[in-house]
């Protein structure tokens, strides 16, 4: 099994950013496998690759924006954070879309993924908030029916649903997982 | 190990200087000096400025535009960079003197006169080269900032970022106008001078969304 050398990564970054290729390659292999980790404990399996790789991405572009006089464990951790961030607010986003019938087959497997994220954001915020998210936007009922399985009023689900996903975007935005 | 992303990423590996805070600092410098030299050059100091000076109105007008400057430049470089966030009391405690010192001209006036006649009496007379100098050296600064050193940034809060250098870009042509303006009544100086001000925030809140990474 690959060992990371995270005691070597502030060495590695300030030689790559003096264009040493050696070193470049030695981080990025590292950084690959801490990522990977990273991303594993916190999104479904299918997705971590793609972050990984969009994070290998965001470093490459913006390593000029990394602090010599800091740590640059500290500086990867927020890069990966923000793209892991990034990823949830567009699954929060996804599920709000409704699917018409053919997309829906497609992108089911997407689909799929984008649930299990929001559904360990759900674990976050009160349970009574979490069940009624989860009726309107995971099993996708209708106001209407969710007020009638609930026996609560519409405007009061309605109101719940809009607090309830402005509350977990600001989880998500905070990284409270 | 082989790894097609990573053979492409150390191929196009190129030497890069990090971005330098002294950098941001120096920009803002010299959008300040630039545009309060051409304050001075093209409309002069203000005539009053020793009486000014010693009245304590520079310190107030002038001071209390830096010293948000100074916030708005500190939250700028701090959002820049996605592992460093800004200290938020500092930046809090400048707010806090400028609003107490908003609040103590205020009290001033009150003391002197009806706050409701001066609010509805308001001389705009310097209004028309106030609002355009400072919308004209904020964007000027904005467009600086923004080609130099946010284009470069890495924010986990790309918008407060934009709206921070909106505001600094704002602060520092108001400050520099600072230096011409005689007009020193409380409610000239939220009005013509804030407004712009914080309609440069807004914009730049606005343009934020183009700095997502």
């Amino acid at each position: 099994m690959t060992q990371i050398r995270q005691d070597k990564w502030d060495d590695w970054i300030n030689e790559s950013l003096a264009g040493n290729q050696a070193s470049y390659r030695l981080l990025l292999c590292d950084l690959r496998i801490w990522l990977g980790a990273f991303f594993a404990k916190r999104v479904y399996q299918e997705g971590v690759e793609d972050l990984v790789q969009e994070t290998l991405l965001a470093v490459h572009a913006k390593r000029a924006t990394y602090d010599p006089s800091r740590s640059f464990g500290a500086w990867v951790n927020a890069v990966a954070r923000h793209k892991w961030i990034d990823k949830i607010r567009a699954n929060v986003k996804y599920v709000m879309v409704e699917l018409d019938e053919e997309q829906a087959d497609d992108n089911a497997v997407q689909a799929n993924c984008a649930k299990y994220d929001v559904q360990k954001l759900l674990s976050q915020i009160p349970k009574n908030q979490a069940d009624i998210i989860s009726l309107v936007k995971l099993q996708e009922m209708t106001i209407e029916e969710a007020a009638q399985k609930t026996g609560l009023s519409q405007s009061y689900i309605k109101v719940t649903v809009h607090r309830g996903l402005k509350k977990l975007q600001a989880i998500a935005l905070e990284g409270a997982l | 190990m082989i790894d097609p992303l990573i053979d492409e990423l150390v191929g196009d590996l190129r030497p890069i200087k990090p971005m330098q805070n002294w950098f941001a600092w120096a920009l803002a410098a010299l959008g300040f000096a630039a545009i309060s030299a051409f304050v001075i050059l093209y409309y002069g100091l203000r005539e009053d400025f020793g009486l000014a000076m010693s009245s304590g109105t520079i310190i107030w007008k002038n001071g209390g535009l830096m010293l948000a400057a100074l916030a708005a430049a500190i939250a700028t470089i701090a959002l820049s960079r996605p592992h460093t966030a800004p200290p938020r009391i500092f930046i809090i405690a400048i707010l806090a003197i400028l609003l107490g010192v908003i609040g103590w001209r205020l009290l001033d006036l009150a003391g002197q006169s009806s706050l409701f006649y001066e609010v509805t009496h308001v001389n705009f007379g310097g209004a028309g080269i106030c609002i355009p100098v400072i919308i004209g050296g904020g964007i000027l600064v904005f467009g600086t900032i923004w080609l130099l050193w946010l284009n470069k940034s890495a924010s986990q809060n790309p918008r407060e970022l934009g709206a921070a250098a909106g505001l600094l870009s704002g602060l520092l042509a108001a400050s520099a106008y600072a230096f011409h303006c005689n007009m020193d009544n409380i409610f000239y100086f939220i009005f013509v001078y804030w407004l712009p001000i914080i309609g440069f925030g807004i914009f730049g809140y606005l343009m934020g969304a183009k700095l997502k990474w």
